[in-house]
């Protein structure tokens, strides 16, 4: 299994997708950066950057950025690894290797999360990098302490889960629907107008949706609204419980039907 | 010696929301020995595809059942996937990477060592191309590399289907003439074709599948021999007075402009060439008119499909 997990991390590592995606995400880090520095206030004024603006824990942040970006990124990496291989037949190939199609699923779908984990940690850790030499020369560190440095790296943490997971759930749809576009399409239908439509419709049931529990997941702060309260680690618990259960019907889908058409 | 793959009663249909359940595979029976070429020819919706399919585990008979080196599939194939090595359809590999990269992953998979992804690229004339992305690879190069795949594994039992689409004359000689040193190597080799003078060419054995059911298994010439146009073609200076002769011999004849035709096989020459010197008529020609794998194959495939096979 370890072995077979080792191989679809190169797999996946080795998809143009992936490799594009990373390479923009790291040119967007550069260029924020670089940004930061040019447009950096005079140190002293009111307004000039301070390096605890990366991450303002319950508050507008340049991390919330990548909040936002990386699952987006997730979602379409996900779909497509699973999907493409779907489009390609590389399925069949491999199964002529390993049968045992449970572990060939678990394997694809776990190497799906745990690199779009570790490149979301790699990505924030290269964006809070970048910041750095705008911060120190031309900004302040003031607020930096041990307190703030633990939640700054609890929050990448929690971003680069929600990363992981989205990647699993869009890894788990195209499974199911043995398409990277049906995948996609069903991700798209279900947070753009399922999810909007159940929040309109029945608003205290909106903690149990993707949208809110990726919010208050990412923000670390605990949601209270009129009509329910939703903690980080509820909502923690939810999210993975949502992508427990597309992984467990991608597998479970993925071991019975036929990978074949009449011939 | 138990054969290598055996197939019971295999069944495989396939449901449709409109319309009626369509069996690929209606009941299948074979049986594969060790070692040799055994060549798995049909035409097209055969259930030649299905059947491999059945064999590898990538899909679920709808009834029977088949064995693998001894082991039920799919079931148990897992056990014994490491001595067997297959192609289904056209190879499928990531045309992002180069072969080499292709070869190395699945060689890993299978705990193979890279040293022989070098080896089996030299095997199949891809050794130059190794490190080439394979979406720059013609159908052809991608025929070799699925094969160099399936024979990375340097498996006992080697499933090919359809091996030599795509190649060019050049390219199905060089793997007709692989395919018979594996076979001569002591593996098995299950081919299945379209290309007859090929498979008659290359197997030692042949099954003919027609709409889902074996119509012809044995040796090539085993099968040769149930082409019922097995005849004898005879040349003499009167053909009127032959064709007469031959009829009160009791030997069935017809004619042509130039020749006779007898429907005996050649075993039968000296009692046609003896009823026809009876008369004073010399034969100025006898050969045996050979049924072709392709005339038997059209013959057999040809009849009409029965009935639980389009239920």
């Amino acid at each position: 299994m370890t072995t077979l997990f080792g191989v679809e991390v190169r797999r996946c590592l080795a998809r143009p997708l992936v490799r594009w995606l990373i390479a923009l995400a790291v040119l967007g880090c550069v260029l924020a950066g670089v940004i930061a520095w040019r447009e950096a206030p005079s140190p002293g004024t009111p307004d000039e950057l301070r390096l605890i603006d990366l991450w303002i824990p319950g508050g507008d942040s340049f991390l919330g950025v990548a909040a936002f970006l990386l699952p987006i990124g997730a979602v379409v990496g996900g779909a497509s690894m699973i999907g493409a291989e779907w489009r390609a037949g590389t399925f069949v190939t491999l199964l002529t290797w390993q049968p045992n199609r449970v572990r060939v699923a678990v394997a694809k779908l776990l190497a799906c999360g745990i690199v779009a984990t570790v490149v979301a940690v790699l990505l924030q850790v290269l964006f809070c990098a970048a910041f750095l030499p705008a911060a120190l020369s031309r900004g302040t560190t003031a607020g930096v302490d041990a307190e703030w440095l633990r939640s700054l790296a609890a929050a990448v943490l929690r971003i680069a889960s929600m990363t992981g997971l989205a990647a699993v759930l869009m890894g788990s749809i195209a499974m199911i629907g043995r398409n990277t576009a049906a995948a996609l399409g069903a991700a798209f239908g279900y947070l753009m107008i399922f999810e909007n439509l159940v929040r309109a419709w029945k608003p205290w049931s909106s903690r149990f949706l993707l949208g809110e529990n990726g919010a208050i997941f990412v923000t670390g702060a605990d949601l209270l609204t009129a009509s329910f309260t939703r903690s980080t680690l509820t909502a923690a618990l939810t999210l993975t419980g949502y992508a427990a259960f597309a992984a467990l019907l991608a597998v479970a889908s993925f071991a019975r039907r036929d990978l074949a058409s009449a011939g | 010696m138990p054969p290598v793959i055996e197939i019971m009663g295999l069944r495989k249909e396939y449901r449709h929301l409109r319309g009626p359940t369509r069996a690929a595979v209606a009941g299948l029976d074979l049986e594969v020995p060790e070692g040799g070429v055994f060549g798995f020819l049909g035409p097209n919706g055969s259930g030649k595809t299905t059947t491999i399919r059945c064999l590898l585990g990538l899909a679920r008979p709808s009834a029977g059942t088949c064995r693998l080196l001894g082991v039920a599939a799919p079931r148990r194939v897992g056990s014994v996937i490491r001595r067997v090595g297959a192609i289904v359809e056209t190879p499928a590999l990531f045309p992002t990477m180069s072969g080499r990269r292709n070869l190395c992953l699945l060689a890993r998979t299978g705990g193979i060592g890279p040293h022989m992804v070098d080896q089996t690229l030299e095997r199949v004339g891809l050794a130059e191309r190794g490190d080439d992305l394979v979406r720059t690879y013609s159908l052809g190069m991608r025929q070799r590399l699925g094969l160099a795949q399936a024979l990375l594994k340097d498996p006992d039992l080697l499933i090919l289907d359809e091996p030599a689409n795509g190649l060019d004359p050049a390219g199905i000689k060089e793997i007709r003439e692989l395919l018979r040193s594996l076979g001569d190597e002591g593996r098995t080799v299950f081919v299945s074709s379209h290309l007859l003078v090929e498979i008659e060419h290359t197997c030692d054995r042949v099954a003919i599948l027609s709409r889902g059911r074996c119509v012809a298994a044995g040796s090539v010439r085993d099968v040769l021999l149930r082409g019922h146009r097995s005849s004898l073609r005879v040349g003499v200076a009167d053909l009127d007075a032959g064709l007469q002769a031959l009829h009160e011999a009791g030997i069935p004849a017809t004619r042509n402009e130039t020749h006779l035709h007898i429907d005996l096989p050649s075993t039968q020459a000296a009692r046609v060439s003896e009823a026809l010197a009876r008369v004073q008529l010399w034969v100025t020609e006898l050969r045996s008119d050979e049924v072709t794998l392709e005339e038997v194959f059209l013959e057999l495939t040809a009849a009409p499909p029965p009935e639980e096979a389009l239920r």
